[in-house]
């Protein structure tokens, strides 16, 4: 059995890319940018058939909005929904993918938190996405 | 100590392996007719052995694609095609059960979130024996 991680970063960054107005990412952003997408944490466990591989996998896509001074995360939620509207029904139940099929992808939770540094507030929505992929 | 993982144990028609499949059983037993009478000894029971008889069940993943899928499993049911049914090890020079047997049910399974599912059962009819590949 071979580690799909990368197929699903893959495919959500194919999928995403096109339908957000924030620069998507697959490793973790320069430290100076804080508007961004981060498609991260994915994980991964073995639920084979006999004559095939099939895993049960998460992944994170973790939204990023900064504001200076006053800030909403209205924005951050709104990029949150097309992102989620995009995955649910738009791309249908299951992404493309290289190596793979994906037969499941739903969302899973969402989690928001928030930073504040000396400068900026920063809004994070993270959604968390589970997946049933089969190796082809 | 030579135990096996479960995994490698397969459900096959002949030659064919049933697509996509997850856990499987077989089992056997005989029917025990009861002999005693009022002047048995020490007022036990006594049996004599009947009839035998076999009988399992698989579930696989829902597999359109392959030689042995849904498809065929329905049909062969409705038919009353006999298999010859095949459980065990698939590997040269390992084990494995085999007799003749009919298809008894199947059924598909469409969950929400999930994998979709078959489980068929099937009946023996006749003796069964050990075999190696």
């Amino acid at each position: 059995m071979e580690d799909p991680g990368q197929a699903i970063l893959q495919a959500f960054f194919t999928a995403l890319s096109t339908h957000t107005t924030l620069t998507v990412y697959t490793m973790l952003p320069p430290a100076t940018l804080l508007n961004y997408i981060w498609i991260g944490d994915v994980t991964n466990s073995e639920d084979s058939a006999k004559d095939r591989y099939i895993s049960n996998a998460t992944v994170a896509v973790d939204i990023c909005r900064a504001y200076q001074n006053q800030g909403s995360k209205k924005a951050v939620e709104d990029e949150a929904s097309v992102i989620a509207q995009h995955i649910r029904t738009a791309v249908g139940r299951g992404l493309t993918m290289t190596g793979y099929t994906m037969h499941v992808c739903l969302l899973d939770s969402t989690t928001e938190t928030v930073e504040e540094t000396l400068t900026d507030k920063i809004f994070h929505k993270t959604l968390r996405y589970k997946m049933i992929i089969e190796e082809t | 100590m030579a135990a096996i993982n479960g995994t490698l144990i397969f459900l096959r028609n002949d030659t064919l392996s049933l697509v996509g499949q997850l856990d499987g059983n077989i089992g056997g037993s005989t029917d025990q007719l009861d002999a005693t009478t009022k002047d048995s000894a020490s007022a036990a029971k006594v049996f004599v052995n009947g009839e035998t008889t076999w009988q399992g069940q698989v579930s696989a993943l829902y597999d359109a694609t392959g030689a042995l899928v849904l498809d065929d499993v329905i049909d062969n049911l409705k038919a009353g095609t006999q298999w010859t049914v095949k459980f065990g090890q698939v590997t040269t020079g390992t084990k494995y059960l085999t007799g003749l047997g009919y298809l008894k049910s199947w059924r598909w399974t469409g969950p929400k979130n999930a994998m979709s599912n078959i489980a068929i059962e099937f009946q023996g009819t006749a003796v069964i024996t050990t075999d190696t590949n």
